[in-house]
């Protein structure tokens, strides 16, 4: 019974590695200068190994190409990190009245959740006005009842709370 | 390899989780010439820079998750090759096996194309024929030729990876060159 042709091969093993293991040592030189190899078999299987390291050559990416590589991935790291940047004072308060849209959604739903809320902030603040300022006769007309003047702040500020929960309630509720 | 001062892998995947971007440039540095490697010798030359990209931000997405069950290395392996796959399977099943950029430079109408590139020597033609016999090995032929040439692993590292003895390496590395050599019609020069 005769032997796989592969098997009868496998003494090229060795010198092919180490012919391999020489040539991409070092690049410049030829192989087959080096090692000349009697057995035609593994000469060509040489000659394959020089074409292959001859047609691809180093590995070493082009450093413009890295860099440009580089800056997408910086991009890419700053979108997928938002929670990292730091909004300012302004932006948080935008936010708060105008949330970013997430998903679609038609026009004439957005446009009346806007002016719902901003019917509720402009309320909020009348209401802190007329608690606040004095003589616009609702935090006077306190004065005399059961708490003495100044006493009704507590509630002022819990009716200011009442309607900030009330929009930030609304405001989830319509996300 | 890198220094025994510098951060292990496993220590830089550590800080990109808590947020730190020098980390991952550091990693991005020193597995690029893997990746980059591994990707040219399978990806037509157009779409080299897309694919390395796309690799290294499947990186970024997906080290959250990395729980270093298996060494980042032999990760980052695994991920490029399925890149790679994704897209060939992206292409349009009309397009050309070669490069789609390059396939029509092919013939005798084209007289760059049987010219040596002023980078390799190889014809562009012989570079494109590399690339497409490559893929046609068997899995196991092609990436014992990818980690030798294109990854620069020796022989012994290559063991060490696959598990395997280093006799067994050799012959494989034999078979695989034996099958590029068949395809690419060298055994007849």
């Amino acid at each position: 019974m005769s032997e796989h042709p592969d098997q009868t091969r496998a003494y090229l093993d060795e010198p092919l590695a180490a012919f391999t293991d020489l040539l991409l040592s070092k690049p410049a030189a030829s192989g087959s200068a080096a090692i000349p190899a009697e057995d035609e078999d593994l000469r060509r299987l040489q000659h394959t190994v020089e074409r292959l390291q001859t047609a691809f050559g180093s590995n070493q990416p082009d450093p413009a190409m890295s860099g440009r590589i580089l800056r997408n991935l910086h991009a890419a790291w700053q979108e997928s990190q938002p929670a990292a940047r730091q909004l300012s004072l302004l932006e948080r308060l935008r936010g708060f009245f105008v949330p970013e849209r997430k998903g679609w959604r038609s026009s004439q739903h957005s446009q009346r959740t806007q002016v719902f809320r901003y019917a509720l902030a402009a309320v909020a603040v009348v209401v802190l006005l007329l608690l606040v300022v004095p003589g616009t006769g609702i935090g006077t007309a306190l004065t005399g009842t059961a708490m003495g003047e100044g006493e009704w702040l507590p509630f002022a500020f819990l009716g200011i709370l009442f309607v900030a929960v009330g929009i930030w309630i609304w405001r989830n509720r319509s996300k | 390899m890198a220094a025994s001062s510098s951060p292990s892998d496993e220590e830089l995947i550590l800080l990109i989780q808590q947020g730190k971007v020098e980390a991952f440039n550091v990693l991005y540095e020193r597995h690029l010439p893997a990746v980059y490697g591994r990707v040219r010798y399978t990806v037509p030359e157009a779409d080299i820079e897309d694919v390395t990209q796309e690799v290294f931000i499947a990186v970024m997405r997906s080290l959250k998750n990395f729980r270093g069950e298996s060494r980042f290395s032999t990760w980052l392996r695994t991920l490029t090759n399925r890149q790679i796959a994704d897209y060939y399977r992206r292409r349009k099943p009309d397009e050309s096996p070669l490069d789609p950029g390059e396939s029509g430079l092919i013939g005798s109408s084209n007289p760059g194309a049987n010219h040596p590139t002023a980078a390799s020597g190889a014809t562009l033609e012989e570079i494109l024929m590399l690339r497409q016999a490559l893929r046609q090995l068997p899995e196991n032929h092609r990436e014992v030729i990818l980690l030798r040439f294109a990854e620069g692993l020796q022989f012994n590292e290559i063991a060490a990876v696959q598990g395997q003895s280093l006799e067994a390496v050799k012959s494989s590395f034999r078979r695989a060159i034996m099958g590029l050599q068949k395809q690419m019609g060298y055994e007849n020069e």
